[in-house]
């Protein structure tokens, strides 16, 4: 199903958790709302789930106006953060309710109710744990459950707010590749909203990133990671140092760091910010020429696939930078070490 | 959390085992001893007491016209307040724990009201308003319409002082549910009247039946209010509580403890339905309580 959503405002009091918000979604996408937590994505969320209402804007289904229409009338499949199954039922009721819960006319038989929470979950595959309840679940179990449910009543489209949010770092790796595979079986419109900016860039078809009651980019996973649309964007998606540059002939130069104030500095030609991600410097023992920043190494992190330096920089501030485990045997550095970073890759934005 | 009550626990076991026995029994044998002496001792006195006369006259008190009229209309007292502030207190729990309006902590402590106001007090609330001399009482002597001194005083009277009972039940319990389940009822395509029934109600059931069984017992064992408001006619106007003080004002110790013993009998079996109810709901808010927090109205 597609979806548009029109200058989209919801305000809670004196907060403003959307402001003018405009979107589109197409049909079959699988699209992630990346943002930092209070930025207005859940919101937005619930809103196109029709729990919560926009003060003002409109949002269309296929078309379709759907602003007014509530929860029951748009017949989305809603997934929520805690799964909020229902505690006193088992695992093949939670399923079945959307069906038994019908007006009479339209409910399925027995039969059918039964054939079609089996088939649910196989899907989910959770075939044995049909009489179980939800507390004697996993926190991955549960979060099956929960999306086989919503995907009972054949929602037209499906929500997931913050789907891998409360599980561990293993079952969450295990469940966002599941839910691509699921997507690219089922198919259906999907929108799930998270914070965390891996899991987007990984599950996403597109990602819309969301500041502070408004969107910042929309765009393939892609285009926001290579081509940030402004330094909001660039932060979000990863690590960064953050640097003062001034342009000479064409060419931007690191000239010290982003400090909140430097009196007497701030004239036409600093007035630029370089973003480096850590993993982006050339290190070196001895200087090179241009565009250095000189430092020394204050601690090395050597666990994990690359490794992780800290180094504090001529101009007095910590700045990161992560080195494949080949250059580092190479180098041989120890905390102490002076070294020479120089930017492989630099991203400019304007203040 | 919970392991971390367990060790404790295990360490205060560990230090009451170092005291020495002399000590340990001695404090054993005042806590028995005041519980018999405050507790058991005057339940048996009811009893022995109401027998004192052998069981035939036990019975036949019992079975006494004022005393069966008495009775009925205390049953009848407790059968209209306790469903009425059933009703109530689920509407206001509800309210309360699902929805964010102005005026709820006003809301909830004029639920709180009957707790603080002494029940003498409340049945001179009625007289003041239904009385002959109060407000109303004019207006309903017009229409010959008895409200003081008959049945209907009684019964608002028992619905006054046994109205927060229900809804103080549910209130933290619906609270700590918050409505995540109510709102994925709806997105299931449930109305509001499947949703209650099927979902909020099946989750508040033990903290429900607990709340019903606390305002029977309340309601049943009533006598300051309702004695207000009642005006002692035998047979027609007295509860089972007021007829056992005019029995034993009139020196019929007998008989007034053969009835005060249908009271004392209400109360142990209400002690043992609380005892096993309340561990039920126990049960239920801790499950609650170790499932994640679920979303409060109006939480962004």
């Amino acid at each position: 199903m597609r979806i548009e959503v029109q200058n989209m405002t919801k305000r809670f009091g004196a907060f403003t958790a959307l402001n003018n918000i405009s979107l589109q979604v197409q049909t079959g996408e699988l699209l992630a709302l990346l943002g930092p937590s209070g930025c207005g994505k859940t919101t937005l969320l619930r809103i196109l789930a029709g729990l919560e209402f926009s003060d003002a804007g409109s949002i269309r289904f296929d078309g379709e106006d759907a602003t007014g229409q509530n929860v029951r009338a748009r017949r989305v499949g809603f997934v929520f953060q805690h799964y909020a199954l229902f505690r006193h039922m088992t695992v093949f009721e939670n399923i079945a309710f959307g069906l038994r819960v019908r007006p009479r006319s339209q409910r399925p038989a027995r039969v059918e109710i039964t054939e079609k929470v089996t088939n649910l979950l196989r899907l989910v595959k959770l075939q044995e744990l049909a009489q179980r309840y939800p507390a004697q679940l996993s926190g991955g179990q549960r979060q099956r459950v929960a999306l086989a449910r919503a995907l009972a009543v054949e929602p037209r489209v499906l929500l997931l707010d913050e789907p891998f949010g409360a599980l561990d770092a293993k079952v969450r790796q295990e469940l966002r590749r599941w839910l691509r595979r699921l997507h690219e079986e089922i198919h259906i419109t999907t929108i799930f909203v998270t914070h965390d900016q891996e899991e987007a860039l990984e599950v996403a078809d597109r990602l819309v990133i969301m500041n502070s009651g408004e969107i910042e980019q929309i765009g393939t996973p892609e285009q926001v990671y290579h081509h940030p649309a402004n330094a909001f964007v660039f932060h979000f998606l990863g690590d960064v140092n953050l640097f003062r540059c001034r342009t000479e002939n064409g060419y931007p130069l690191i000239i010290g760091h982003v400090t909140p104030e430097q009196p007497g500095e701030a004239e036409e030609n600093v007035a630029e910010k370089a973003f480096v991600r850590p993993h982006l410097f050339n290190i070196s023992t001895q200087a090179h020429g241009v565009n250095e920043i000189k430092g020394k190494v204050v601690h090395i992190n050597p666990a994990g696939p690359t490794v992780k330096i800290e180094i504090m920089s001529e101009w007095g501030e910590i700045v990161h930078a992560h080195i494949s485990q080949e250059q580092y045997a190479e180098l041989q550095l120890c905390p102490g070490a002076q070294v020479f970073l120089q930017p492989k890759q630099m991203q400019i934005f304007p203040d | 959390m919970l392991r971390h009550k367990a060790q404790s626990a295990r360490s205060v076991s560990a230090r009451v085992r170092t005291e020495p026995r002399a000590v340990r029994i001695v404090l054993i044998l005042a806590a028995l001893g005041f519980l018999a002496l405050f507790i058991f001792l005057p339940v048996v006195i009811v009893f022995v007491s109401a027998l004192q006369k052998g069981w035939q006259f036990y019975l036949s008190a019992i079975g006494e016209p004022d005393a069966l009229a008495a009775i009925r209309l205390t049953l009848l007292a407790a059968g209209i307040a306790v469903p009425l502030n059933l009703l109530f207190g689920v509407t206001a729990a509800w309210a309360i724990a699902k929805f964010d309006f102005k005026g709820k902590n006003l809301l909830i402590t004029l639920i709180d009201l009957p707790f603080s106001v002494s029940p003498v007090v409340s049945g001179i609330i009625f007289v003041l308003i239904f009385g002959l001399h109060g407000w109303l009482g004019p207006w309903l002597d017009q229409h010959d319409i008895r409200i003081i001194f008959a049945v209907p005083g009684i019964v608002l009277a028992t619905l006054f002082v046994t109205f927060p009972f229900i809804a103080r039940e549910l209130i933290p319990l619906m609270q700590a549910q918050g409505i995540d389940e109510e709102e994925a009822a709806l997105s299931l395509g449930a109305n509001g009247w499947q949703t209650f029934w099927r979902i909020t109600l099946p989750n508040i059931k033990w903290g429900l039946l607990y709340g019903v069984i606390l305002c029977n017992a309340r309601a049943m064992g009533e006598f300051g209010a309702v004695s207000v408001v009642s005006g002692h006619i035998r047979g027609l106007t007295n509860t089972l509580t007021l007829h056992v003080e005019i029995l034993y004002n009139e020196y019929n110790t007998a008989a007034a403890f053969a009835l005060a013993s249908l009271l004392a009998f209400l109360a142990l079996v209400t002690l043992v339905a609380k005892s096993i109810v309340g561990w039920k709901s126990q049960q239920q808010l801790k499950a609650v309580e170790q499932s994640p927090p679920g979303r409060k109205p109006y939480e962004n």
